[in-house]
């Protein structure tokens, strides 16, 4: 196991664990909770087919610890640095070309979900709670939440992001914030068996393009998106019959 | 004058039939002829709806893939350049896409299979009418592809990342009724009243449609 501030990696063959461990909330003591090099060296890893992010404990993370956020404020310059420093990381996760899946138990707020909304999927236990804290403290979700939750609920978002309220699971799972609830305690076993099902039989290849090309659709207009499309599943193709003659 | 596509216009309704039964496959001479089609005929003044549904008990199986892979082989060997293989193979989406340039609306009345490019066709069009036992899915990484002919652009505007991403890397099926909850098919109806259902949906968007309602 290996650690980068409050974060630490292990592997389970072809996935990749990502932990976020800092007391009993897992307060995220900084905007760039981790260091990128750390983590750009593990994604580069071999034979890496998935991401399990998850929160050692009761919770995922319930975002920025608020007293270290007010010295940060305290001086602008440094919060912005910190700030696009934890921009950086959440775009790098959401590029990665392989399947980001987050297993949320407990506490999800603030920097929090906005780590969860950088993953690709999320997945939930039932008692998960979600928010954003944020307009509570005069402030609003500050590495990309406000753009990224509001592709995902459209509208909805607005009355989350405003209200600072809390939702719980299954309402979460109504507006599609979450893929699925595992119908257990602990979702991070039942995110990691759906995750390892989901990429056992696929190649490294064949995962890379499909994630590159879901990700083009975000990304690219029409026409740019389908050429990619099209190159990808040629290359694909290619080696295919490279393997069959 | 065609072999795997049958058209014809009742009133003011355009009907493109997939005639290549029993699972109406999308050969080689399909997407020829569907050229020929979206060309020359599919935009007519007198049309002002399109349903498209495939002959006897299914929609289509998608693409023939010993088609495709001879075609990008074949292609790769005499350019050796990937980039012009698939420039020739992009007309294929560029093709289903510009279903969304029509200024009328073109349903999708899908019964049985109806499976990768056969999926990809229909989510290009503008509404999907679905027999309750109809088959759908993107099944290409299971043989080692990934939808090339548009599911990977239109399926994620459609259902966003986390669904596109578990139904393109599962390659798993799924049920209509499955479908309507992720919001991939609008009506789900008894497998014998599917086109009756397209023809009044056909119907009732024909004079109130417009070209922006395609945008997704």
């Amino acid at each position: 196991m290996q650690k980068s501030n409050i974060v630490s990696w292990e592997r389970e063959n072809e996935i990749g664990i990502l932990s976020i461990s800092n007391g009993k909330e897992n307060y995220l003591n900084v905007p760039d909770f981790l260091d990128i090099y750390d983590l750009k060296r593990w994604m580069e890893e071999e034979g890496l087919k998935g991401v399990l992010i998850t929160g050692i404990g009761r919770n995922f993370s319930a975002g920025a610890d608020l007293d270290k956020l007010k010295s940060l404020v305290a001086s602008a310059n440094k919060l912005e640095a910190s700030l696009n420093k934890g921009k950086e990381i959440l775009d790098y996760i959401e590029d990665l070309n392989i399947p980001v899946v987050a297993a949320i138990n407990g506490l999800c707020f603030g920097g929090g979900l906005e780590i969860a909304l950088a993953s690709h999927i999320r997945i939930a236990s039932e008692r998960a709670l979600f928010a954003f804290p944020e307009t509570n403290h005069g402030l609003i979700p500050g590495l990309g939440g406000t753009y990224r939750l509001t592709k995902i609920l459209g509208k909805n978002a607005i009355e989350l992001i405003l209200s600072g309220d809390m939702i719980n699971a299954d309402k979460a799972k109504e507006l599609a914030l979450v893929h699925t609830i595992a119908n257990e305690k602990n979702s991070q076993q039942f995110a990691m068996d759906y995750l390892k099902r989901l990429v056992a039989d696929r190649p490294v290849e064949v995962i890379h393009a499909a994630m590159k090309a879901i990700r083009n659709a975000d990304t690219m207009g029409s026409d740019q998106a389908l050429k990619a499309e099209t190159e990808l599943f040629c290359n694909l193709a290619v080696n295919i019959n490279d393997h069959e003659e | 004058m065609y072999k795997v596509l049958n058209w014809h216009i009742k009133k003011d309704i355009g009907y493109l039939e997939i005639n290549n039964p029993p699972s109406n496959p999308m050969d080689v001479t399909f997407f020829k002829e569907f050229y020929w089609w979206r060309t020359e005929l599919s935009e007519k003044k007198e049309i002002k709806a399109i349903i498209i549904y495939g002959k006897g008990r299914h929609f289509s199986s998608g693409a023939v893939l010993s088609d495709l892979l001879g075609i990008i082989n074949r292609r790769h060997q005499k350019d050796g350049d990937i980039q012009k293989v698939s420039s020739f193979l992009n007309q294929n989406s560029k093709l289903f896409y510009s279903l969304k340039e029509l200024n009328i609306p073109v349903i999708a009345a899908v019964r049985g299979v109806c499976l990768g490019s056969a999926l990809e066709l229909a989510l290009c069009s503008d509404y999907i009418v679905c027999g309750e036992k109809a088959v759908l899915g993107l099944p290409e990484s299971t043989f080692g592809l990934i939808p090339g002919c548009t599911g990977t652009y239109v399926l994620p505007k459609l259902v966003g990342k986390a669904l596109a991403i578990d139904i393109i890397l599962s390659g798993q099926t799924f049920s209509p009724a499955e479908a309507k909850n992720m919001g991939i098919v609008q009506r789900v109806v008894p497998t014998k009243e599917v086109l009756k259902h397209a023809e009044q949906i056909a119907e009732r968007l024909k004079t109130r449609f417009y070209k922006e309602l395609k945008s997704i």
